[in-house]
């Protein structure tokens, strides 16, 4: 980047629970309609619901160490 | 298929209120020594204009408005939480409207549509700053580097589907909170309908409406504050190369 870094995202910290909340929710989401286009219900659903869960936690983390990260 | 009247009647009033008085100030604005109100509003404009500096890395002339229209018209919608919540609807039921939902943001469907543009005009950007190639290469190489192509893709996309959830879903979180903290409170003169004992409830509801007013004032100046942060920072996320 090559200005300073910009301060905005710090302001994710105010609602860091809805950051892990929503990853969740996408994963579910993104794997419903892979299932639905896919014909291969409950599984790829959790599977990325599973990885919602796990990308969500690990973003939190990320976030919480270094605020200005995107 | 259903459409929320209430909702797009009530924003699109909002809207038109913003334009109006926003227009009326450009036209009375002076040189020289401007009035309260003028002065109120380019102070707002200057606050939103170093909140783009801050935040946003490249060039756009876009963004800014963009960011203004959003804070204004989000703190309007916001604000009509702090009416009190049974005047609007029984009016309505007098006119006729038997349902009638005043707070646009409380209604999913407001902030979902607006994260939703965000979404899509941080997609473009996305395709037009990076190219369809370096756009695909961020889907690619992502979280775990270039040993773990499938999984990096369906993170990447959970994690860009994740946004304009978070960023919906909070406004309207907070926004539906609120109100309901409201509602809940107007329950408790509304106890008196079974009875006039209830009304020795009536002063207790006083102060916790009072209370609650004074902090949500907050809340809806801090909602419209981060929903609009939020899009310049994603916007701005879509113009900068190395992500």
């Amino acid at each position: 980047m090559t200005k300073s870094k910009p301060k905005g995202p710090g302001l994710l910290l105010i609602s860091v629970g809805t950051v892990l909340s929503s990853m969740v929710v996408a994963g579910f989401l993104l794997g419903y309609w892979v299932d639905a286009w896919l014909g291969t219900a409950p599984i790829v659903m959790l599977l990325f619901g599973g990885m919602g869960v796990v990308g969500g936690f690990l973003k939190v983390y990320r976030l919480l160490n270094d605020p200005n990260m995107q | 298929m259903t459409w929320n009247i209430d909702t797009i009647v009530i924003s699109v009033l909002l809207g038109i209120l913003f334009v109006t008085i926003g227009a009326r100030v450009a036209k009375n604005a002076t040189d020289g020594v401007p009035g309260g109100f003028q002065n109120f509003v380019e102070s707002i404009l200057e606050f939103v204009q170093t909140q783009v500096k801050d935040s946003f890395p490249g060039h756009n002339p876009l963004i800014a408005p963009m960011a203004l229209t959003i804070f204004v018209w989000v703190w309007l919608m916001n604000f009509m939480d702090l009416i009190p919540v049974d005047l609007l609807p029984v009016i309505g039921s007098w006119l006729g409207i038997h349902y009638l939902k005043v707070v646009p943001t409380t209604d999913l469907n407001a902030p979902m549509a607006m994260a939703l543009t965000v979404f899509l005009l941080s997609l473009y950007f996305n395709l037009k700053v990076k190219g369809p190639v370096g756009y695909l290469k961020m889907f690619l190489f992502h979280p775990f580097g270039k040993f773990a192509m499938p999984a990096n893709i369906v993170m990447t996309a959970i994690e860009e589907l994740a946004k304009p959830l978070s960023l919906g879903l909070r406004l309207f979180g907070n926004m539906f909170a609120g109100e309901l903290v409201f509602l809940l409170i107007a329950l408790l003169g509304g106890a008196a309908a079974l009875g006039a004992g209830m009304l020795i409830w009536f002063p207790l509801q006083v102060v916790l409406d009072m209370g609650w007013l004074l902090f949500h004032i907050l809340v809806i100046t801090l909602q419209a504050f981060i929903f609009m942060v939020l899009t310049i920072v994603y916007l701005g996320m879509a113009h900068t190369a190395d992500h």
